[in-house]
């Protein structure tokens, strides 16, 4: 005598649907929990990124802009973009000589030196930063 | 939201908070337990594999990437360490504890008690009894945790059409099972 297969697969049907987890004993959390330590876990040397992609990317386009405008207003020429340069290197020097502070370096921040310091400057951060993010990141690679 | 969760929580252990994990071992001891259960078939066997299961994904837990659920890289694991196990088991003899697993299933008497729900769990575990250790982890993975076919593939290492086969064959054989046990209850009642 065979019974209709209709009437297997929906048996089969219910078993499979109506079937449970079977319960992990008595304390297992416990047990694992008093296994671990601090020093096991793979936790040391997460290296998270000084400055996060958005703001990075903030950055960029704000010297992107930077970049546009320096092209298209040159600083010896007399136009708006001179002069919040002259008036902060102004209160620059303002403050450096009420602290008597001896190093030159704002005298440099002028437009000329915004092509070949600080926008490499800031590309190489950038590129350090990442850079020491993926190493971390990845470090089984690189050490195998 | 579960992903998040799981996210939130893993962070908070890489950044050295240990006590963080216990959320990851209480959300997922049932199932890790069951399927190593499902594999192994001995619970203390079955407890040994969770607990070291555990402990190795708290060691590689930097190294975990997202790119996959969470419950998928820590089945994975069970998988692969349960796997492992049966098959070290399988070169040696068969314990008396498993003996004994097999005895309660196939006692064809204690199923003649109306399907209630424990004959139930009894005729599933004797249908389970008859598949091998890989075909009962893909019935616990797809019917029971509801895992998609992509995601046992990734546990398994299984590619997906040879999933998709081996669970039509597997219900096939579980189908031809259930027909043999619920043909004797019957015969037994006339």
């Amino acid at each position: 005598m065979k019974l209709p297969d209709r009437n297997i697969t929906r048996k089969l049907d219910e078993l499979l649907k109506h079937q449970d987890y079977e319960k992990a004993p008595e304390g297992f959390s416990d047990k694992v929990m008093s296994g671990l330590h601090p020093d096991l876990a793979d936790v040391n040397f997460q290296y998270t990124p000084l400055i996060s992609k958005r703001i990075w990317i903030f950055l960029g386009v704000l010297l992107l802009i930077l970049f546009i405008l320096v092209s298209v207003f040159p600083s010896n020429s007399e136009t708006w973009f001179d002069i919040p340069l002259d008036y902060i290197s102004g209160l620059i020097e303002h403050t450096k000589s009420i602290f008597n502070i001896s190093f030159n370096l704002f005298d440099n921040l002028d437009t000329s030196s915004l092509f070949p310091v600080i926008i490499p400057s800031f590309v190489l951060l950038i590129i350090f930063d990442r850079l020491i993010h993926l190493v971390m990141k990845n470090k089984s690679f690189f050490i195998i | 939201m579960d992903q998040k969760d799981d996210r939130y929580y893993i962070n908070k252990v890489l950044e050295g908070d240990v006590q963080a994990f216990s959320y990851l071992v209480d959300k997922y001891k049932d199932m890790v337990f069951t399927l190593a259960f499902r594999i192994l078939k001995n619970r203390e066997n079955a407890e040994e594999i969770a607990q070291d299961a555990f402990l190795k994904v708290y060691q590689n837990l930097g190294k975990f990437r997202s790119k996959s659920k969470f419950s998928t890289w820590l089945y994975r694991i069970v998988y692969n360490t349960a796997i492992s196990k049966v098959r070290v088991k399988q070169k040696t003899t068969m314990s008396i504890e498993d003996e004994k697993f097999y005895e309660i299933g196939d006692d064809e008497h204690d199923v003649n008690k109306g399907f209630d729900i424990e004959n139930n769990k009894m005729i599933l575990q004797r249908l389970l009894n008859k598949l091998d250790e890989s075909d009962r982890a893909l019935i616990t993975l797809y019917y029971l945790d509801e895992c998609k076919i992509s995601e046992i593939s990734e546990i398994t290492g299984y590619n997906i059409s040879n999933i998709k086969v081996k669970l039509h064959r597997t219900r096939k054989k579980m189908q031809e099972e259930l027909q043999r046990i619920l043909k004797s209850e019957i015969v037994e009642i006339i």
